[in-house]
């Protein structure tokens, strides 16, 4: 731990929180299921992909890699920056220990069920 | 909406207007624009790096299934261009965000004059597209030794 208290420190002297990000575009959506999570993150393995839930907050985190060969030189780049973050916030209706998280093709998909008090449901009216 | 520079986009109102200057001034900045290669849009957005041997294009690209990109190489021109459809939604379900780009894409790049078109080869790799195409023989750097 430094001064300040961060456990990370990358080896420029920041730590993860304060790089630049890109913000990972992303598609939101619900169905009976719950809420489920499509983030694009290109070059991104499962090994450099974190996901946390702290209290609220939902957090992705990547690293992209390309291989390339070592003497190849940027001359125009229009993605720079490798890390990608985005956090949301999930309020109390959402089962946080059962998110599922699966990656293919450089696309992350969350489910995010809801809890079962919180699921919707239908109730039949009985006509006395 | 117009993709060319000095064609008539007959935009009716003034905020159109400016929006189309800003469109012009974003897509003219960046890759140099010919006639072939207006870029339409950002995505995918594209790296580019040359090394001693080689020209290497990543397009970062995710969701799509590989054999629904195709990348073509004509006369000097890298044409990237797929499509990518979404998963239908369930009758009940709704969308909150819809921020990732959907639908038919195409991306075309002027390569420099001294690649190799028969030498090319493309992966598709965690969501990015890496075609790397090799320089001609003739065109490498070569020490000329002084007498």
């Amino acid at each position: 731990m430094n001064e300040r208290n961060e456990f990370v420190v990358e080896q420029d002297g920041r730590s993860k929180e304060q790089r630049p990000a890109n913000l990972p575009a992303v598609d939101i959506f619900e169905d009976a299921t719950g809420v489920t999570v499509l983030a694009d993150l290109p070059g991104v393995t499962k090994d450099r992909l974190n996901i946390k839930v702290e209290s609220e907050m939902l957090v992705i985190e990547g690293e992209a890699s390309v291989s390339v060969p070592a003497d190849v030189r940027l001359v125009h780049g229009e993605l720079r920056e490798p890390l990608f973050r985005r956090s949301f916030r999930l309020g109390p209706e959402f089962d946080k220990d059962a998110i599922t998280a699966s990656l293919k093709y450089g696309v992350l998909t969350l489910q995010v069920p809801r809890i079962r008090e919180a699921q919707p449901r239908q109730i039949p009216v009985t006509v006395a | 909406m117009a993709n060319y520079p000095f064609s008539d986009s007959s935009v009716e109102s003034l905020f159109g207007a400016v929006q189309e200057q800003m469109d012009q001034i974003f897509r003219s900045a960046g890759l140099p624009a010919t006639l072939r290669t207006m870029p339409r849009g950002r995505f995918p957005p594209v790296n580019i790096g040359v090394s001693d041997d080689a020209t290497v294009v990543v397009s970062f690209v995710p969701g799509i299934e590989p054999d629904a990109l195709k990348v073509s190489m004509e006369k000097g021109l890298l044409t990237i261009s797929g499509t990518r459809k979404m998963p239908a939604l369930s009758e009940n379900g709704r969308y909150y965000a819809r921020e990732r780009a959907e639908g038919d894409f195409t991306r075309v790049i002027e390569l420099p004059a001294d690649v190799d078109p028969d030498n090319v080869e493309a992966r598709y790799v965690d969501g990015c597209l890496l075609i790397s195409i090799k320089k001609k023989e003739s065109s490498k750097p070569r020490l000329i030794a002084i007498q």
